[in-house]
């Protein structure tokens, strides 16, 4: 390793020193403020890193990792949804009597294993990546453990993830059994040098097994199952953290795996990621009409936004990067404000995550309602929100190239999507059914970083939605 | 017919059966021979004579201790768990051969020549503490099960410092090949490593005292709180399976302490094997000095000393020896 | 060399045979105990396909890692839990269990299933077994190039251990 890999590497140096010295502070005297006050340094020192570095790149750092604009612009939008998550769940830590320090130690080595897998060339830095990640957030989910519901989500995961971590060391196996390389690069020319048709069995076995491992991770249709238990029991914050963090690096590695082996030479593949999309945009959306708790009723409407982005992948081709980034990056920014809300109403004994909890919000909080609104309505797909632009793009790209299956199939279940979307809104603005029955629980104050953070997601939000072209344009300039 | 027979000796399979007979004999005598030695230096520690009943000298007291173990019932306890029960002994003895193996007896006789043969000695002695689990939870008896528990945690922590230590000695050489370890204390006495790493000496002699249960660390037999510690339901054959595989696992130490710090085989007018042997008795020699002159610790001592002492000694030892190594290099 | 050829038959036998029994003896036995021990079989036999694949220092560390360190760690674990017996809760054969026991089994048997049937069809070519690669060699590669998985490694074993500490730590107020 010379000089300029370290350069190439400061984002993840520094998170992982900060990450060591959030655990010093710890040890050394607890105080609630100063370890998040230390990791959000942390993350904003790596946030600037990143611009700096930027003349390095693109730059190999040992076989396991590449720093191109792909990984910087995923390793910023990593970032700098940790520190959202931070900032967010400093109020829902802080009224826990129970160690809230080590939630941000956590929460700093698992947005290091998201950087590792948005930065990875190689199955190596894919696997460990991966496993940095999912065991921090074994542990974050069943953080709140005086609830039984958390540690049954943690047991969970921990299950699922265990297995899904089998079948990718397992494909990765036959694939390497046949090809004899584990390197991205190198793998995606010998996938596209098979002869096409008829490929070997043995390395579509292990693709198929690869495809199954971030199924799971992705929470995409057949592999699903586990999204609304762990989305429900896990801490607010920390399902904002899955569904936004972990959820975004695979999807990047999604790209980085599948753009270079040119997908339609691959027809088995490439109708399993068909039927894989079309299910979960079905079974997410309809799965949603049922829910009356608003954390699983997120869960499935992510099932149905990583359809969304399956279709976006299948649909551009060599465009795909921009197009699943935009949307990415659109939804990242909207469940960070909706799991944010829900973070800053919940109590000490529980998350707010039923409807009852949000009946009349509009009339104690205007502002959360007006965001929480905004965010749903981006969500859904609504004019004038980023949503809607992302939804666009990827339905028009999907058009551009006549698939006309998907893109039937995303239009319709949105439009189903829209009736639960509405639904929540619809409870935070009508008034409370048992006003002066129960005194409404103290809201507690919300504090000026909420503020400014919220108000900037739904800035972003409307902002792209208006006026998206120069995101779009930087995205293709950086990307294309 | 005689150069027949030897070009079928060397035929790896047949060297290694023949190897793997030689060992299983070895251990039987050497069993019998220890015991005899263990009761005769506890006797002269404690100035009273040892058996001296049977044959000369008590010379014959091992074989009667051998026949009254071999005609004895094999009691199972009731509740017990009968096949891991009956496995936990076997389990506990079989490693030990292989352990033998790679071991450089001469410059001319190794068993099997291995690159690996250190880790595949480290990788089967650690195996022995498996048994004593399964022996502790399969009787079904609160004593035998402290003692298993017992094994567990000393045995996971005196590992530590003893592969650091040992991986100091690998570092040194730049080989884990016992042959080329011996290879390279061929300079003359002060080239042995006991004075080149004396602080990994001393570091490796209290592991393998704790690793093989032997007293002042026999927390997981200690008679007199635990009965017998693990072993307490066995009889017969099979408490004696055990009772050899503790010795053979002490010779087994032993024998790689010698290779590792006294210079294996080396030694003026003797040839290779008698030197071999005799570093290795008089090591087994010091293991039984010590089980008779020190009194038994507590098991909080016995854990300080291994994670305060032994593990932050053996890891500047390594670091130390690290640096030397790249230093003269 | 034909004998020899033999022997490493009889050992592939052997190894697939304590990989199997042993994960069978894991997932059926109704007892803690029992289970661990059919794991430690299983990597055993795992150990010994890496002899037989003439990788001894993969091996030997298999040994040396799961079966000395790792199960013995989880022995542990079974005995400080309460019920040292570690008898399984009652999951007899209600036709809820008998269902749940055929699904699991499905889900098993499908990769296994998908695999045999591309075997079956076509038997993959015998590839030339590669020479053990020196020690020396594999610590360079190890420690050049692959530093960093070195040391993301380490970073593993660091969020598990905080993870593991901090879920079973001691509340700071007693309730």
């Amino acid at each position: 390793m010379h000089r300029p890999d370290f350069i190439a590497l400061a984002p993840l140096l520094i998170l992982a020193l900060s990450a060591a010295a959030v655990m010093l502070a710890i040890a050394l005297r607890r105080n609630h403020l100063s370890a998040m006050g230390l990791s959000l340094t942390g993350l904003g020192a790596a946030l600037t890193a990143l611009p700096l570095m930027a003349r390095y790149t693109p730059r190999t750092v040992t076989p396991l990792l590449i720093m191109d604009h792909f990984a910087l612009f995923y390793t910023g939008l990593i970032l700098a949804a940790t520190a959202v998550v931070i900032v967010l769940s400093y109020d829902y830590f802080s009224q826990k009597d129970d160690l809230p320090e080590e939630a941000y130690l956590l929460l700093l080595l698992a947005a290091l294993g998201a950087v590792i897998l948005v930065c990875a060339r190689h199955v190596a830095a894919l696997f460990l990546g991966l496993e940095i990640l999912s065991v921090s957030l074994y542990a974050l989910i069943a953080y709140t453990r005086d609830r039984n519901i958390s540690i049954e989500a943690g047991i969970k995961y921990l299950v699922l993830a265990a297995v899904s971590a089998a079948f990718l060391l397992f494909g990765a196996a036959l694939i390497y059994a046949h090809t004899g390389a584990l390197d991205f690069q190198q793998l995606g020319a010998l996938l596209k040098a098979e002869p096409s048709g008829r490929p070997a069995l043995i390395l579509l076995a292990g693709l198929g097994f690869l495809v199954v491992a971030v199924g799971f991770k992705l929470a995409l249709t057949p592999f699903h199952m586990w999204t609304p238990d762990i989305y429900q029991g896990a801490p607010a914050p920390v399902t904002a953290f899955v569904a936004t963090v972990s959820k975004g690096a695979m999807a990047a590695l999604l790209v980085r795996l599948f753009t270079p082996t040119d997908l339609p030479h691959w027809p088995a593949l490439y109708l399993f990621f068909t039927a894989m999309a079309a299910a979960s945009m079905a079974a997410g959306n309809l799965l949603a009409l049922l829910q009356t708790n608003v954390k699983r009723l997120l869960a499935y409407s992510s099932i149905a936004h990583m359809g969304y982005l399956l279709a976006a992948l299948l649909f551009s081709g060599q465009k795909a990067a921009v197009v699943m980034t935009f949307y990415l990056t659109v939804y990242v920014v909207s469940i960070l404000g909706c799991f944010g809300i829900i973070a800053i109403l919940s109590s000490k004994e529980r998350d707010a995550d039923t409807c009852q909890d949000l009946q009349g919000l509009f009339f104690r909080r205007p502002l959360l309602t007006g965001v929480f609104t905004t965010m749903l309505l981006s969500l859904a797909g609504i004019p004038l929100t980023a949503g809607f632009i992302g939804k666009f793009y990827v339905v028009s790209a999907g058009v551009e190239n006549a698939h006309w299956f998907l893109v039937i199939i995303l239009v319709v279940f949105s439009g189903v999507g829209l009736f639960y979307y509405l639904r929540v809104i619809i409870a935070m603005f009508s008034p409370s059914l048992d006003e002066g029955l129960v005194p409404s629980p103290a809201l507690p104050a919300l504090s000026a970083p909420v503020v400014l953070t919220l108000t900037f997601l739904s800035t972003l939000v409307l902002w792209l939605g208006v006026w998206p072209s120069w995101f779009l344009a930087t995205l293709e300039k950086m990307l294309g | 017919m005689m150069s027949q027979l030897l070009s079928y000796l060397s035929l790896p399979l047949v060297h290694l059966i023949l190897s793997l007979v030689v060992i299983l004999a070895f251990l039987g005598v050497n069993g019998i021979v220890l015991i005899y030695v263990e009761r005769k230096v506890a006797g002269f520690i404690q100035r009273r004579p040892g058996p001296y009943e049977v044959g000369p000298w008590g010379l014959l007291q091992p074989l009667a201790d051998a026949l009254k173990l071999l005609s004895k019932q094999l009691v199972t306890p009731m509740g017990a768990d009968k096949i891991l029960f009956w496995a936990a002994p076997i389990l506990s003895f079989a490693p030990v051969v292989i352990c033998f193996m790679p071991m450089p007896v001469s410059p001319m006789f190794t068993g099997m020549e291995m690159n690996l043969g250190l880790i595949l000695i480290l990788a089967f002695t650690s195996l022995n503490v498996l048994a004593l689990c399964l022996a502790g939870w399969s009787s079904n008896n609160k004593y035998s099960l402290l003692g298993a528990a017992r094994a567990v945690s000393q045995s996971v922590a005196y590992e530590i410092p003893l592969l650091i230590t040992v991986l100091a000695i690998a570092f040194q050489t730049g080989s884990l090949n016992l042959s080329e370890i011996v290879a390279s204390q061929t300079k003359g006495i002060w080239s042995w490593n006991i004075f080149v790493q004396p602080i990994a000496f001393i570091i490796y002699i209290i592991a393998v005292t704790a690793e093989t249960n032997r007293a002042p660390f026999d927390l997981p037999e200690a008679e007199s709180e635990l009965t017998a510690g693990f072993h307490t339901e066995y009889a017969g054959m099979h408490f004696g399976l055990f009772f050899l595989a503790e010795y053979s696992y002490m010779i087994v130490v032993c024998a790689v302490a010698t290779v590792l710090f006294l210079g294996g085989w080396h030694g003026p007018f003797l040839s290779g094997p008698f030197w071999f042997i005799l570093k290795t008795y008089a090591l087994i020699l010091v293991l039984m000095w010590f089980r008779w002159t020190f009194p038994r610790v507590r098991f909080d001592q016995l854990l300080n000393i291994c994670w305060k002492w032994l593990i932050p000694l053996s890891l500047i030892n390594l670091v130390l020896t690290a640096l030397l190594v790249k230093i003269v290099r | 060399m034909s004998m020899m050829e033999y022997l490493a038959y009889a050992a592939f036998g052997l190894y697939l045979f304590l990989i199997v029994a042993g994960g069978l003896a894991a997932v059926l036995s109704k007892n803690l105990i029992r289970s661990l021990v059919g794991l430690i079989m299983t990597l055993f036999g795992v150990a010994g396909m890496y002899f037989l694949m003439s990788a001894p220092f993969i091996a030997l560390m298999q040994i040396l890692i799961y079966v000395g360190a790792v199960s013995v760690l989880i022995f542990f674990a079974i005995m400080l839990t309460r019920a040292p017996g570690g008898e399984s809760g009652i999951e007899g054969s209600t036709p809820k269990a008998l269902k749940r026991g055929l699904l699991a089994l499905a889900t098993a048997l499908m990769p296994a299933v998908i695999l045999g049937a591309i075997i079956i069809r076509k038997t993959p070519e015998t590839l030339p077994l590669k020479p053990e690669t020196a020690l020396t060699v594999l610590g360079e590669f190890l420690t050049g190039p692959f530093a960093l998985s070195f040391e993301l490694i380490s970073v593993v074993l660091f969020v598990a251990m905080a993870g593991a500490v901090l879920l079973g730590f001691e509340r700071r107020k007693s309730e």
